[in-house]
């Protein structure tokens, strides 16, 4: 008896929040579209924005997601991590930007750049898990999680100690001014280049996690790290390297997303970096496709989601309420899958 | 011989990176702020004894081990001055080039401080003489025995620590006509040659003299009879409620206003503690219900917000602890069934909702968007209250104080009540196995949602004071530094540890607005210590006993020695 | 001649103080300005509603800052901080003391950290006077604190109109003063170019959830409909730290406004400036920023994209005149170590620093023992009275509510200078238009 009452509670509850989501998005949607305000090029338009930006939460979502699998600890320097790797690269790409090498050879310019970005963020992350997290392996989770809040306050305020607190604006590459047009469709190129790297980059780190030698030692250790370790994987290489990889995705999507955006700044890891996370969770924390879908699923929502729900309630600056909307359907979603779309059960 | 071979490689190693440490520590550019601060005026500013911290420390760390008196302090010495080197050649460098567009802070008063005002090569000379002496010195008092240096380190602690507060100082000695004492002891924003030897002795002497002192109390308190033990202590909680009631007129306005906030967030971290300590839930959240106590106080009590009902505060707050229970119910229920990592990630996103939804242009009749409700009376409805006998004249953070010292006292009762209660238990059970505890037949639902509930009351009973304190709420206060904050003091105090929660406040809270012309680096450091909190002490500074055994059961597992031995003192007290 | 003339001011300032004595609500501060040496320091203090600061020979005279110079604004707060500080140093000695500035961190979203620092202030009572806070929120909590203890706050950078409007709860009250305009000027002007100059009839605005934004834009939109009746299609928002603005650019497009008023700051306002570009129904649309857009981050990042579009950029007349230009700013550049100014509120901030000082100056008097006596009240009646001041900003006058800002609005173009680079031109004045 107690029992059946005690489970109502809580399903009267999630009930009730479903029945008004349901009842929101519907009359939401249909007020939106009647009201064919938008067309539908431009809702066209507003997908591939959300997804280009969804690009650039995935490239972030990618490191979480494979330190997540490896160590089963959140990351949450993880943005700032990218953070630095961006703003280091800044230096180079604003010396190679002014002296003239960036426009005349933008393809060696751009390596030049992407190089230092990863190479300075996996040095960061090395020295992160080497420092910070290697003594804590075996603390109770709540730890490391501490740890790396605060490891995050104090590289982004290193940076703004070290670098600054100023904006700083990438030289913007002439080659990628413009849209190409796919399909007969207008996509600007920064967006091509950032959705296809995305892309290119997760399937690369499927590859590297499932087909490696390293890559099956992660996923050895992420298992059991003790039966790991008497299997004769060196553990802690095995993890620096995870965080090397990590770093270097970090870097990566530094400087794409300096390349989209041209403009870097020492706070620019923190909301990435809480979007990424939301993204991998979404999708299913550790799990590296879920990494991309989530971070595409937010970046739709995002650029979507306010203007086909609440724009039609006349709801006044529908946009300032994306991240709300992001965050209901994340909570939504761990409703119905506790796991993400494509996460699995912890096996603790 | 090849024991001291290695002795010296380390040296090297760890001098670069001394060097490294200090280096960063210039570029970062908190050591020429704080050069601002004299520690004793015309001697040493309290930059130039941060730059001297690290060769200090790790002449100290170099020395420690070893038989053999001279490789000991040769290293110390070889250790200080591989760090001189670096610095010294860093500053020729950046002397030489100007690389100021990247490094920001690299400029030229920062040179000259490093250089001693002196030319750079002849500065570059001075510090690394400087820092090979201060590694001998970390290596002598690694070699001298305890007996020495700890009074000689407890001292220099003194000396800085009385300099350091010597804005705060000064103005309450003039407050108490001592301006005797304040004039002896502080000469501009520093203390004096003499004023700094006569304070190094007394914390020195007191260093020496205290623990015999306390162990000699404490031999004789266990000596008396039951009945006098109990007297002592009604008599130590009599002065503590004394001093307690009495602390606002000692601190005078400011330090008041810091007491209030470091009251504030005790109450906050009382509350979250009931959720992450107790229930083991990780909600990165909490400020939502911060917030919700906020304008739920400013809406029912300010006479110019959109309900405009203007009711006083102690007829209010039953309504907004009841809010808040309800609102902790509703961002408990859906998140009941997640755990760890994805609870912590929605409580986040409840957090971002609820200060989204107070800015929002679409809920702006209600909540007033960006602008805030303003107009909320302060507590008692009167900004001024005298205090009959004693002559006392409460406003501002004075009066705030009081009530706030109740709520928190209530608060921790009613935890403590709790964590030892038939309900205590069964938290402790879910959060050691939930579905063990779930098997053995804990209610792990109701057990939840309560805890939610009881923290979102706890958390909005805080936001009440707050608003009311600040006659005002506006949403930019509540983001998610609040949260971040919160949980921080928990861990540092020690989770599920009440004592460990103020011991947290003032640490967190309180120390940074002591130091307010830093606070631009307040986070910088903040962060810095949540890691070394963790790597070195785990279990907080005042630690729950169960908790210490939780982290000690983990720890047996490893070979001792790889952090085991910074978690062993707290168990003394 | 001049020993005759000393003298005999000094009869009249002794007359004055007798009168003063005699009759308690005479102001003192009249009489100290004249000169620096009457003997009845002890009367004037004690007629001071708020009694005298004490500076004893050789130590400074200590005022304080209470901006933000931690955070996401931070450079506002530090860009005011560098006016300060060249103020100082210009000064050189005040009265034979030194001056010291106090930094405290006022914050700017956490209105708390007002209130804090003015309790940090007012505990230190050898301070004489504060310029802040940076953003107008943290004003409010923070002024009731100094008004208690009768300290002046000149602020160099709140805009929101209710600080200085005496029917508005959050009114700053008699010890507030500004040397930075009032939305409401920058608001109508903006509004008042846009339908006068630009000849536009439709207008969408964009916030980011700052109340400096939110109510400049919605001056702007009320003045917009009534001075020029035109048509609002949109007051959006976004929030800080976004980087995507395509949504909400889509969302206004489907309107077509003909001009785009969005008073936001970096690195948001660069973003969205760009991302117009790629949005379909914007191709017309006039891009209008205020003042928290004129800066180097922003010509940095964006510069050229808005100087091809003829972005328009309302702000304080930054036309301060040649010592702006050749004295103040390689000051302010060798404290800073930028090229350009972080931010366009350095020259109010100067201003403010310089009124506090000419007014110490004015009332401070030396008494028996040698000590110099500040008298706070009178600080305030002393700018509270300000008349025709020549400061950096233009020629200054206190208003009864504590507005001293010059109320000139500049509306400038980004435009290649002599050397190619980009600066901020005007193209149009409040002052050149009335």
């Amino acid at each position: 008896m107690r029992r059946i009452r005690r489970v109502s509670l809580v399903d009267i509850i999630l009930l009730a929040i479903r029945v008004v989501v349901a009842i929101g998005v519907v009359i939401g949607t249909y007020a939106t579209l009647s009201a064919g305000k938008l067309t539908w090029e431009q809702w066209r338009d507003l997908l591939i924005f959300g997804v280009a930006q969804g690009s650039v939460y995935a490239l972030i979502a990618l490191g979480y997601t494979l330190v997540y699998g490896v160590l089963l600890m959140i990351n949450f320097a993880h943005g700032d991590v990218f953070m630095f790797g961006g703003m280091t690269a800044f230096f180079v790409a604003d010396a190679l930007g002014s002296s003239g090498f960036l426009d005349a050879n933008p393809i060696v310019g751009m390596a030049i750049v992407l190089v230092v970005a990863m190479v300075s963020s996996a040095a960061v992350a090395i020295l992160l898990e080497r420092i910070a997290y290697r003594p804590l392996r075996r603390a109770p989770r709540l730890v490391p999680l501490i740890t790396a809040i605060g490891a995050s306050l104090f590289i982004s305020n290193s940076v703004r100690g070290l670098y600054g607190e100023q904006v700083k604006a990438y030289p913007q590459l002439k080659i990628l001014v413009g849209k190409f047009e796919i399909f007969g469709v207008g996509i600007l190129k920064t967006h091509v280049v950032v959705i296809v790297s995305a892309l290119v980059i997760m399937a690369a780190l499927y590859w590297f996690v499932e087909k490696t030698r390293t890559g099956r030692a992660m996923r050895a250790i992420s298992e059991d790290k003790d039966t790991a370790a008497l299997m004769g994987i060196n553990v802690d290489r095995t993890i620096s390297i995870t965080f090397a990889v990590g770093g270097m995705l970090a870097g990566a999507a530094g400087v794409l997303y300096a390349i989209v955006f041209n403009q870097v700044h020492w706070f620019m890891g923190f909301l990435p970096g809480i979007k990424a996370f939301t993204a991998a969770v979404l999708g299913g924390i550790g799990n590296i496709i879920g990494a991309m879908l989530g971070g595409l699923t937010l970046g739709v929502l995002e650029s979507i989601g306010p203007n086909l729900l609440l724009s039609g309630l006349g709801v006044p600056s529908p946009n300032q309420l994306r991240d709300v909307v992001a965050f209901s359907v994340l909570v939504l979603v761990l409703i119905f899958r506790p796991y993400g779309i494509l996460g699995r059960p912890e096996n603790r | 011989m090849r024991g001291s071979a290695s002795q010296l490689r380390r040296a090297i190693s760890l001098g670069l990176i001394t060097g490294a440490v200090m280096l960063y520590l210039v570029a970062v550019g908190i050591v020429l702020a704080f050069s601002a601060r004299n520690t004793i005026t015309g001697v040493v500013t309290l930059g130039r004894l941060m730059l001297a911290a690290p060769p200090l420390a790790a002449g100290y760390v170099v020395a420690r081990r070893g038989t053999d008196l001279a490789p000991r302090l040769v290293a110390g010495l070889l250790l200080g001055a591989v760090s001189g080197v670096i610095v010294a050649a860093a500053l020729l460098f950046a002397s030489a080039v100007d690389i100021r567009h990247i490094l920001v802070r690299i400029s030229p008063p920062l040179l000259a401080f490093l250089a001693f005002d002196q030319d750079a090569s002849i500065g570059a000379l001075l510090n690394l003489a400087l820092a090979a002496a201060l590694g001998l010195i970390g290596a002598v008092a690694a070699v001298v025995p305890s007996r020495v240096r700890r009074p000689a380190i407890t001292g220099v602690i003194g000396v800085v620590v009385i300099s350091m507060l010597e804005p705060f100082l000064r103005p309450r000695l003039t407050d108490f006509k001592l301006e005797g004492v304040s004039r002896f002891l502080f000469t501009h924003k520093g203390l004096s040659i003499a004023s700094a030897i006569v304070v190094f002795a007394i914390f020195a002497v007191g260093s020496v003299a205290w623990p015999r002192v306390r162990a000699r109390y404490r031999a004789r308190v266990a000596a008396a009879d039951p009945g006098t033990q109990a007297t002592i202590r009604g008599v130590t909680l009599l002065l503590l409620i004394v001093f307690l009631l009495a602390l606002p007129q000692i601190a005078g306005s400011f330090l008041s206003q810091v007491l209030v906030f470091v009251g504030l967030y005790t109450l906050l971290a009382l509350g979250l503690n009931i959720v992450v300590g107790y229930a083991g839930l990780l909600d990165l959240g909490y400020v939502a219900f911060y917030a919700v106590g906020s304008y739920l106080t400013a809406l029912l009590t300010s006479p110019i917000s959109s309900l405009g009902v203007g009711l006083p505060f102690w007829v209010a707050l039953p309504i907004v602890i009841l809010g808040a229970a309800v609102t902790g119910l509703f961002i408990g229920a859906p998140v009941l069934r997640l755990r760890g990592d994805y609870l912590a990630i929605v409580t986040l996103g409840f957090g971002e909702i609820a200060r989204l939804l107070f800015l929002s242009d679409a809920l702006k009749p209600w909540f007033g968007g960006t602008q805030g409700i303003l107009g909320v009376p302060p507590l008692f409805g009167v900004a001024k209250v005298s205090v009959p006998i004693l002559g006392w004249q409460l406003t501002g953070p004075t009066l705030t104080y009081y009530p706030l010292l109740f709520f928190c006292v209530i608060a921790a009762i009613v935890a403590t009540r709790l964590k030892y209660s038939r309900i205590g238990r069964a938290w402790n059970a879910m959060r050691e196995d939930e579905d063990v505890a779930q098997a053995t037949g804990v209610n792990v639902t109701n057990y939840k949602l309560l805890a939610f509930a009881l923290g979102a009351s706890v958390g909005c009973l805080g936001g009440a004071v707050f608003a009311t304190h600040l006659a005002s709420v506006f949403p930019g206060t509540f983001n998610i530094l609040v949260s971040i904050t919160v949980l921080s003091i928990i861990i540092l105090g020690g989770m599920g540890s009440i004592p460990g929660v103020v011991v947290g406040a003032l640490a967190l809270i309180g120390l940074p607005e002591l130091l307010r012309e830093f606070a631009e680096f307040k986070l910088l450091v903040y962060g810095g210590v949540l890691v070394l909190m963790m790597l070195l002490r785990p279990e907080g500074l005042l630690p729950d006993r169960v908790r210490q055994q939780e982290l000690h059961e983990a720890d047996e597992e490893e070979e001792p020695g790889a952090d085991g031995g910074a978690l062993t003192p707290a168990e003394q007290g | 001649m001049q020993k005759l003339l000393r003298w005999s001011a000094l009869l009249a300032v002794l007359l004055l103080v007798l009168a003063a004595c005699t009759s308690q609500g005479a102001s003192p501060s009249q009489s100290a300005a004249a000169s620096s040496a009457p003997p009845d320091a002890a009367a004037i203090c004690a007629a001071d509603a708020f009694h005298c600061v004490e500076v004893a020979p050789g130590d400074p005279i200590r005022i304080a800052s209470a901006l933000a110079i931690t955070g996401d604004v931070a450079f506002l707060g530090n860009d005011s901080n560098f006016g300060i500080d060249v103020a100082i140093a210009d000064r050189g000695q005040l009265l034979g003391h030194d001056v010291e500035i106090v930094h405290e961190d006022a914050g700017c979203g956490d209105a708390a950290s007002g209130q804090t620092a003015a309790q940090a202030i007012v505990a230190d009572t050898t301070i004489v006077g504060v310029i802040g806070t940076t953003c107008s929120r943290t004003a409010v909590p923070a002024m009731p604190v100094l008004a208690a203890a009768g300290l002046v706050m000149i602020s160099p950078s709140n805009t929101a109109p209710s600080l200085t409007n005496p029917d508005k709860d959050d009114f700053g009250g008699p010890f507030y003063f500004r040397t930075a305009y009032n939305d409401n000027v920058q608001g109508a002007a903006v509004a008042k170019y846009a339908c006068e100059e630009l000849k536009v009839t439709t207008a969408a605005t964009v916030h980011d959830g700052s109340p400096y934004a939110e109510q400049l834009q919605q001056v702007f939109a009320d003045k917009f409909k009534e001075l020029c009746n035109g048509t609002v299609s949109h007051q959006e928002a976004v929030n800080v730290g976004d980087t995507d603005f395509h949504p909400v650019l889509t969302t206004i497009a489907a309107d077509k406004p003909q001009l785009l008023f969005y008073p936001i700051f970096s690195p948001e306002g660069p973003l969205l400036t760009k991302q117009t570009a790629d949005v379909a129904g914007l191709e017309n649309t006039i891009l209008f920023g205020a003042d928290g857009l004129k800066d180097g981050a922003f010509i940095a990042a964006a510069g050229q994209f808005a100087a091809d579009k003829g972005m328009y950029f309302s702000g304080p007349d930054l036309n301060f005149g040649d010592k702006y230009t050749n004295d103040f700013l390689p000051k302010y550049y060798a404290l800073s170590g930028t090229t350009t100014p972080l931010a366009p509120y350095h020259a109010h901030a100067y201003d403010a620093a310089n009124i506090l000082m000419d007014a110490i100056a004015a009332v401070a008097v030396t008494d028996a023992d040698g000590n110099l006596q500040i008298p706070r009240d009178a600080i305030r009646e002393y700018v509270h009275n300000l008349k025709d001041y020549p400061g950096l900003t233009g020629t200054l006058t206190c208003n009864e509510n504590g507005d001293c800002g010059s109320s000139e609005v500049s509306i400038a173009q980004l435009k290649p200078d002599s050397t190619g680079a980009l600066v901020y031109t005007e193209v149009w004045t409040t002052r050149s238009a009335s």
